[in-house]
């Protein structure tokens, strides 16, 4: 991706240089990373295929630990040069694992488009990975399998459109397109491409392994592999033999052991590859570094850490290993690095064993590490590695230092698309902290996500005992996030985000149809009655409301089959062991053995389309009764074509996110309803389903799948992303959109909602405007937000507002005493703020 | 008890040029000045108007059924609507349920004080994190100056800081008041001369110079000038003006120089009037430099506010 950063910016903001090492490694892995599509390495699908064949019949926990064992073994131990860290996703820079066996027979049909897999690769592929999978030709062996099967053929309905009572479909198991998944050019063949169909609840969890946590940083820090599998040595050397609760943990227990040993045994291959690579090295500071590498492998992984070299190293193998054990995964999560590394860092800073520009460098190739091999080749695309600064101790203080600042800074100098970089703000955050925070954001890279500490502590709290024990005030206040922004008990949670998606717009629609499907052709929601008979807009809210419990009740069941279905075919047991407290219980993640057992989610999109709907119907319909239901719903059928001043009116109606009471109070209304409903289910753990929304890509494929609303919207138009207003019609301003999101009983929401605004460049673009967002982060914390996170207008963006007016009708440029908005100016106009734009030229400064 | 209204042209929330802090800037509808370059002709009638937004209508001709004063005619050869502004009372029959393309808009809204009022705090959150608050601009707000009074006394009574951007072509009874209501006030010194004045904004700067060296006794004080190439932008005009700053004392924080922009173009479409100097061009950022330098040299504070558009030459902005 072209840098358009405005470099006399960036220069002002940097206050440690990058060293040239940095600055050569970020060009090597911008130039080289594959763009365009992936390279597939096969090493740990080989492995974990052979060793499953090799155990068929032993407990399934045991044979999974095997296979990661085999994996691990087989993990690449190639270094690469000027890198002060070894290890990789997939054993080099550009690599992923191919995730056969997530993939099913999607792979078979696949695996030819390739573009970057060896042709041997294809055949063992082909010859020996696939066969195995895919058994007699019903992919019986794979988890999935249980799972389609034991859906109940309504429930199959909702998911994939087709009830398939007579398991017609079970050997095709679909793949969408999910972030992190490969662009690849397949000609779509009837009969041997079809794959299951969409229905109008979406499956979050069978495009990839669960993933989505934060887990076991602290611990093998403090404990070295080997210490963990001490932990479950002792666990085994305490089973009572004649109890039978016992008895069922001994495989898992003798499964951790298993993996423990394989994951302690990395750094062992990396020492020898690194002592190797050290005596043919020429470069005499190479050759002392690579000297350096050895020996921190040889303490690392399986050992404590000592220094700040090895914990980074540390966590690093910590963190790539959930790769041999889920090869398809997404959202694991780093977590509050400047936490846990501190005392490593503190300590070298005082001993003299490091300087401020070593641990910076050491910071900067750290985080680099984080985008290989997974995103730089897909536009939106990561696995989202998700670790924060700032925050909060236990005991209520700030928790803001020097290694806060130097993950900005790294940020800074490394502009990536990963990690995905959380700051946690609350009442007490101090200026440096959010100064910094906010350069890194002004300078248009899309980050940090800032993320309100305040309102986490709020939301553990209020989780009550939903995930059994209640969450305790230091817990609730040293937890930060994952992926892209939800708030995770780290270290002590059995949890995972994505469970499945429903969308809040289709609630309308099916309460206007009594339940009738126009998409499908057939009822699909609840029978909710003729709307034209609903007397009071009241009685149309509990019409959504049956819709909503209907739903929800068949994202529960979907769920709860997903996870029996984890549970007996692909238990963790490198994640378990990582778990507290799975190795004290004796229990995998799946079978509930963490300390809490919350979510996964029910989530959802298009809450301010719903919201903006319910408004415009209330006002016209019920209130001034300018416009009958009947009319309205033809209007609907027909996508307002002859309708147009009627449309202009729904058009007109208030929208979220321009600070008016009207429609944001039935928008908190609708986003408590969720909530509430959503907990009243619960999974198969112990817990209960919380609730989230986040649309990721998917606000706009959504919108595919419903038609023309009472907000105005356009049939198959995209909804709105997340809690951001619809686009285009938060016309007040950002302090607007905040008072309006602001509304919402926000700690509540479970597992948050995503708040992405576009910031202009003229007013936040420079160093005044670092100030001004500053002021407004502290606003956001004074009104108890979740989240927010900010783009800068492009010139991109003002292109495109050029060709869809519609959709941005808030884009202003703000002069003294003058508000102009963008799309109502003269087009030479546009082309001359877009050019100025694109020369970062920007407005003088003027002293308050 | 009588609440007076004010006719309303638009409340900009995020304000950042008009005022410490981030700021919502309350623009009225209504100006005594008809300043050629003004980039808001529809803050000058004190009258709700009717925009009519050619680049979105397709000449359906609804609102010409619709119309209560036989105000519209529509070209059917050339799909053209036409609006009788004479005959147009601005009573929007025209737009709702009416146009199909949102082409017809009603400038000039009417709020009581408390109505107002409640628009502008919903920001309060910010005022205090940034040290902002509300500023009154236009259009001409003394020309209700009554109405700007009682709302800046509820401002005042909220402990909201408060500026206003003025033309100061008023009296000075009516300026006063409203002086005492304000932590910083902005006035515009168009042009030195009077005659100039008088030719570019249609009235003298007589009154307006008299009361800005009375309002420096009272209250710190901002002096903007609008650089207009042809009309204003000379060294010996900037150099009288910076001197004329000077000599107001410690309460003249500044002199803010606002390049002349095109972004109002648009509007005098669609007011169906035309724009009196169609060919000009913003000053170059050489010369709005040397600008800021002389008024520097005078030993006054000077900056450039606003964006502009960068240019090479120096001969850019001349007045053709």
């Amino acid at each position: 991706m072209k840098d358009s950063i405005d470099r006399a910016l960036l220069e002002k903001f940097i206050t440690i240089q990058p060293t040239a090492r940095t600055m050569k490694l970020r060009e090597y892995y911008l130039a080289n990373t594959r763009r365009d599509y992936p390279v597939y390495r096969i090493e740990y699908d080989l492995a974990i295929a052979r060793s499953m064949k090799e155990t068929e019949g032993e407990p399934m926990v045991l044979r999974r630990a095997r296979a990661f064992a085999a994996a691990v073994d087989a993990m690449p131990a190639e270094l690469f040069p000027d890198e002060p860290f070894v290890g990789w996703f997939a054993g080099s820079p550009t690599a992923i694992p191919v995730g056969a066996e997530q993939l099913g027979a999607r792979l078979e049909i696949e695996v030819d488009c390739y573009k970057h897999m060896s042709d041997e690769d294809r055949r063992t592929v082909r010859e020996e990975i696939i066969p195995y999978w895919k058994g007699e030709g019903d992919w019986r062996r794979h988890w999935y399998y249980r799972n389609y099967a034991m859906l109940p053929p309504e429930t199959r309905n909702i998911l994939y459109a087709d009830p398939d009572p007579e398991l017609k479909k079970i050997g095709v198991i679909t793949r969408s397109a999910w972030p992190g998944m490969p662009y690849v050019e397949v000609q779509e063949i009837p009969g041997q491409t079809d794959g299951l169909g969409l229905g109008i609840i979406i499956d979050g969890m069978t495009r990839q392994h669960v993933g989505h946590s934060s887990f076991g940083y602290r611990k093998i820090l403090k404990k070295g592999f080997l210490g963990v599998r001490k932990d479950a040595e002792d666990r085994l050397a305490r089973i009572d033999w004649t109890d039978t609760e016992d008895l069922r943990k001994v495989p898992f227990l003798k499964g951790v052991v298993i993996a423990m040993d394989a994951a302690a045994r990395i750094g062992r291959k990396f020492a020898d590859a690194a002592m190797a690579e050290a005596r043919r090295e020429k470069e005499p500071w190479r050759k002392a570094e690579l000297e350096k590498i050895a020996t921190i492998c040889e303490r690392v992984p399986a050992h404590p850490a000592r220094t700040f070299h090895e914990a980074l190293q540390s966590v690093w193998f910590t963190h790539i290993l959930n790769w041999c054990e889920t090869p398809i995964t997404g959202a694991v999560s780093p977590g509050r690095v400047d936490q846990y590394l501190y005392p490593y860092y503190e300590k070298d800073i005082q001993d003299g064993r490091i300087t401020l520009e070593e641990a910076q460098e050491l910071v900067d190739c750290w985080l680099m590490r984080f985008t290989q091999g997974v995103s730089p080749f897909l536009p939106m695309a990561s696995f989202s590695h998700h670790m924060d600064v700032g925050g909060l101790k236990e005991d209520g203080s700030d928790a803001t230092n020097d290694l806060s600042l130097m993950f900005i800074e790294g940020m800074i100098h490394t502009r990536m698309v990963e990690p995905n970089l959380g700051v946690l703000v609350h009442s007490k955050s101090p200026n440096d902290l959010l100064f910094k925070a906010c350069q890194l954001c002004v300078l248009g890279t899309g980050y940090p996500a800032f993320l309100n500490n305040d309102t986490f502590v709020d939301n553990f709290l209020a989780r009550g005992t939903l995930g059994g024990p209640p969450v305790p005030l230091a817990l609730a206040r040293t937890s930060g996030a994952i992926g892209c922004n939800e708030p995770h008990v780290t270290d002590y949670d059995s949890e995972y985000t994505l469970g499945s998606s429903l969308n809040l717009p289709m609630m309308l629609e099916f309460a206007l149809a009594d339940g009738w499907s126009r998409i499908y052709g057939q009822y699909m929601g609840a029978r909710t009655g003729d709307p034209r008979k609903f007397e009071t807009f009241g009685e149309l809210q509990e019409a959504c409301l049956k819709q909503l419990a209907h739903v929800a009740t068949h994202c529960e069941i979907a769920i709860k089959n997903s996870e029996l279905a984890l549970a007996a075919g692909y238990p963790t047991v490198y994640t378990s062991a990582l778990i507290e407290d799975c190795i004290n219980n004796g229990r995998t993640r799946e079978e509930g053995g963490a300390r809490f057992n919350f979510g996964p989610s029910i989530s959802t999109v298009g809450a301010a389309d719903l919201g903006d709907s319910l408004a415009a119907i209330k006002k016209l319909v019920y209130d001034e009764k300018k416009i009958s239901m009947t009319e309205l719903l033809d209007a609907l059928e027909k996508n307002f074509e002859g309708y147009e001043p009627l449309h202009e009116e729904l058009l007109k109606a208030p929208k979220f996110g321009n600070d008016d009471d009207y429609v944001d109070e039935i928008v908190a209304w609708v986003m408590k309803a969720f909530s509430d409903e959503v907990i009243k289910h619960t999974n198969t753990r112990g817990g209960h389903l919380l609730p989230y929304q986040n649309a990721l890509g998917w606000y706009v494929a959504s919108g595919l799948f419903v038609g023309a609303l009472p907000s105005g919207r356009k049939a198959y138009e995209p909804l709105s992303d997340s809690i951001s207003p619809t686009r285009g019609v938060d016309v007040n301003g950002p302090t607007a959109v905040f008072n309006s999101v602001g509304k919402i009983d926000n700690a509540s929401i479970f597992y948050g909602q995503t708040l992405n605004m576009r910031l202009n460049k003229d007013v936040f673009g420079n160093v005044e405007g670092v100030r001004r967002l500053v002021d407004m982060i502290r606003t956001f914390v004074d009104l108890k937000l979740h989240h927010c996170q900010f783009n800068l207008v492009s010139s991109e963006t003002m292109r495109e507002a050029q060709r869809d007016p519609e959709a941005y009708k808030e884009l202003t440029v703000r002069v003294a005493g003058y508000v102009a908005y963008f799309t109502r100016l003269g087009r030479d106009l546009q082309d001359s703020i877009i050019a100025r734009n694109e020369h970062g030229i920007r407005s003088k400064l003027f002293k308050i | 008890m009588n609440y007076p209204r004010g006719l309303i042209h638009s409340i900009e929330r995020f304000s950042i040029h008009d005022g410490p802090g981030i700021r919502t800037l309350v623009i009225m509808k209504g100006c005594p000045l008809r300043c050629r370059w003004c980039s808001s002709p529809h803050t000058q009638s004190p009258k709700p108007e009717i925009l009519h937004i050619k680049t979105r209508c397709q000449g359906c001709g609804r609102c010409l059924a619709a119309c209560r004063n036989n105000a519209i005619s529509v070209d059917a050869g050339k799909k053209r609507v036409q609006t009788d502004r004479s005959r147009c009372t601005g009573c929007g029959d025209c737009i709702f349920l009416t146009c199909p393309n949102r082409a017809r808009e009603i400038s000039g809204k009417y709020y009581t004080t408390e109505e107002l009022f409640r628009k502008v705090e919903k920001d309060a959150a910010i005022y205090r994190r940034s040290g902002g608050g509300i500023t009154v601009g236009g259009g001409e707000p003394t020309m209700q100056a009554e109405f700007v009074l009682e709302f800046l006394s509820l401002c005042k009574s909220r402990f909201l800081h408060t500026a206003m951007e003025t033309s100061a072509h008023t009296s000075w009874e009516k300026l006063s008041p409203l002086l005492s209501r304000l932590d910083l006030v902005y006035i515009d010194v168009k042009h030195m001369g009077k005659k100039r004045h008088h030719e570019w904004t249609g009235v003298s700067n007589t009154l307006i110079l008299r009361n800005i060296r009375r309002a420096a006794k009272i209250i710190p004080l901002i002096l903007r000038v609008p650089v207009i190439p042809g009309f204003n932008d000379t060294e010996e005009n900037i150099s009288e003006t910076a001197c004329f700053a000077r000599e107001l004392g410690r309460s003249l924080l500044r002199l803010e120089l606002l390049p002349y922009h095109r972004y109002g173009m648009h509007t005098y479409e669609e007011l169906d009037r035309a724009y009196m100097i169609e060919s000009l061009n913003p000053p170059s950022e050489g010369h709005l430099a040397r600008l800021r330098n002389i008024a520097g040299s005078a030993g006054i504070e000077c900056e450039i506010v606003g964006e502009y558009k960068a240019t090479g030459g120096e001969n850019e902005g001349q007045h053709r």
